[in-house]
């Protein structure tokens, strides 16, 4: 599939004052300024394909936003490559802008005092669509996203859900190719999560949209993307299909088992993290041991009555490799 | 022409933003008015005592109030975002203007109209025709060399609010130097010379902004309109430029942002 986004080896160093605290560290940084360079990004590559939903995912001050930033044209990078569709951001700034539709969860785009309605006209007369194209766009994005009832609502008594159903449906008002989502979940209840998520994946696969998106709600990427990318200090240290993700990182199985009679298995590999009477709970590495190990040993003692195997959540994977605990990411 | 029509679109949506609290709407233009009379109370004092001062009597005096204010209000009215360019710099808030189709500088411009200032253009148009001046010709010239001394006066604001790319927030200091202007601009041309006329007409162009035009008004001559017209289109052009070079060094921000 062709690549719609090209990442190389982009960096960006910002420079920043450091002061002293205090009054005679504010004086003293007047006179003799201080300077020191941070990189918040520091020489990171990727490619992501036409029509691909990707997490971009990292803890706080990672250089996401940054890197987001530069992939629209907002900031100049200090050196490396974007190209995307064949334009790279920061000068065909213009014509780029006619391709990518943002939501930044954080960051409204409707006018607060005003209905919907609105702001979808003039983001209509912004991008030039013709009065017949623009009705129709109009009709469709507020039959999918179910806005009727809110179009002349004025925003600021609109409910969270409800607004950013209207960001998302105002982001695609003009037919966007990519569209990146700088958290859009924040701060909504789970139904409204799932309702967001669902509406996201269906435009994915009925306009062919990129969807490029930035969360810390591990749902989204679970439920949204197929790839995740990992970046932690301006590196990105990880890259992998999300269920691979889940299989390769996961060294670690609970298994908890209902025994005919009590028993506790003796096998390299194999952790017994709780036994009570016929109860028996154990983890299993799977680089060393594996259920199958297990089972076998248990079975030629006793007989199993029932069993249960669980995965490491998502959650916890992410934030080990946040972390840096584990094997997450070695390889 | 297209951003001709961005301009009223974004009019129209600022004036229903703002009828949302219409009672607010009215105050604001009937007080500036009211303030503006006191003003000019001020003048009236002195001139009822000295009969003329360098030249100028009462009428002069409404007709520079009349241009100043006229301007001033077309400025701030239409590019009502002038005075917070360095915030919305500051704040990161840019990041959504350079994400869409339009001229940055121009798009921000616009998207915001103070309505106070209405009240400004209303006050400089009843003192016209208060002024020895008043007729259609005349009122079509003052249009028009207004329109151009609020061009003017937002590339002034915005090249000074443009300084925060290069030192951080330039609020308080790009405050000095159009306050600066209108205070120069209240007083009649022949008041200055030597090196303070200079200034005037480069640094702190309260030359472009009150003297010319006002003697455009009174002696209408070609000339001296093109000059105002070619230092309007040039001085445009600087504050753009000077915007764009800025747009290096902008580092954003991660604000919460709503827009009023």
């Amino acid at each position: 599939m062709e690549k719609i986004l090209k990442v190389e080896e982009l960096r960006k160093t910002f420079r920043t004052k450091t002061k002293e605290p205090g009054f005679r560290g504010s004086m003293k940084s007047l006179f003799n300024p201080v300077y020191k360079e941070t990189e918040a990004v520091s020489g990171i590559s990727f490619e992501v394909s036409e029509g691909e939903m990707i997490a971009f995912i990292g803890p706080n001050g990672a250089g996401k936003s940054t890197t987001i930033k530069m992939i629209t044209g907002i900031l100049y990078p200090t050196s490396g490559n974007v190209s995307v569709m064949g334009m790279t951001p920061w000068t065909d700034r213009k014509k780029l802008s006619y391709k990518i539709g943002s939501v930044f969860g954080q960051k409204s785009q409707m006018w607060f005092h005003l209905p919907p309605e609105d702001t979808f006209e003039l983001m209509g007369d912004i991008y030039e669509i013709d009065r017949s194209e623009y009705r129709k766009r109009l009709s469709e994005l507020v039959k999918k996203f179910q806005l009727e009832e809110l179009m002349n609502t004025p925003v600021r008594k609109l409910s969270l859900g409800q607004r950013i159903r209207c960001e998302i449906a105002v982001s695609l008002i003009h037919k966007p190719k990519v569209l990146l989502l700088d958290e859009p979940t924040i701060g909504l209840d789970v139904v409204v999560k799932n309702q967001i998520r669902e509406l996201i994946k269906d435009i994915n696969k009925k306009e062919g949209l990129t969807v490029f998106l930035t969360s810390h709600d591990v749902g989204d990427i679970e439920k949204l993307c197929k790839r995740v990318l990992v970046i932690d200090h301006g590196k990105l240290i990880m890259e992998n299909d999300v269920p691979g993700l889940k299989y390769k990182y996961l060294s670690k199985k609970i298994v908890s088992f209902k025994l005919d009679e009590a028993y506790v298995p003796d096998i390299e590999g194999v952790k017994i993290i709780k036994q009570n009477g016929t109860g028996l709970k154990a983890e299993i590495d799977t680089k060393v041991s594996s259920v199958q190990k297990l089972m076998e040993n248990i079975m030629k003692n006793t007989s199993i009555v029932d069993m249960n195997i669980s995965e490491t959540p998502m959650e916890e994977i992410i934030e080990n490799i946040y972390t840096g605990g584990g094997d997450y990411g070695k390889d | 022409m297209k951003n001709l029509k961005l301009l009223m679109r974004y009019f129209k949506f600022n004036i229903s933003a703002q009828m949302e609290y219409r009672v607010n709407f009215f105050i604001q233009i009937f007080g500036m008015i009211i303030n503006n009379f006191f003003l000019l109370f001020f003048w009236w004092v002195i001139f009822s005592k000295v009969g003329k001062f360098g030249g100028y009597g009462m009428e002069d005096i409404y007709l520079i109030y009349s241009v100043v204010t006229v301007s001033f209000g077309i400025s701030m009215t239409f590019f009502g975002n002038q005075t917070r360019i360095s915030r919305i710099i500051y704040t990161g808030e840019l990041d959504s203007y350079i994400m869409l189709p339009r001229p940055y500088l121009f798009h921000i411009l616009v998207s915001r109209i103070s309505l106070s200032a209405l009240g400004d253009v209303i006050f400089g148009i009843i003192v016209f025709f208060m002024s020895g001046y008043a007729g259609f010709l005349n009122f079509i010239v003052l249009i028009i060399v207004c329109t151009m001394g609020a061009v003017i006066f937002a590339a002034f604001n915005s090249v000074l609010q443009s300084l925060t790319f290069y030192f951080g927030d330039s609020t308080a200091f790009s405050r000095v130097f159009p306050e600066a202007v209108l205070s120069f601009s209240m007083y009649p041309e022949t008041v200055f010379n030597g090196i303070i006329k200079i200034v005037l007409f480069t640094v702190v162009p309260a030359g472009y902004f009150s003297f010319l035009p006002v003697r455009i008004i009174k002696d209408f001559n070609l000339y001296q309109l093109s000059e105002m017209f070619f230092f309007t289109v040039g001085f445009s052009v600087f504050a753009f430029l000077f915007f764009k070079h800025g747009l290096k060094k902008y580092e954003s921000g991660n604000l919460i942002i709503k827009r009023l």
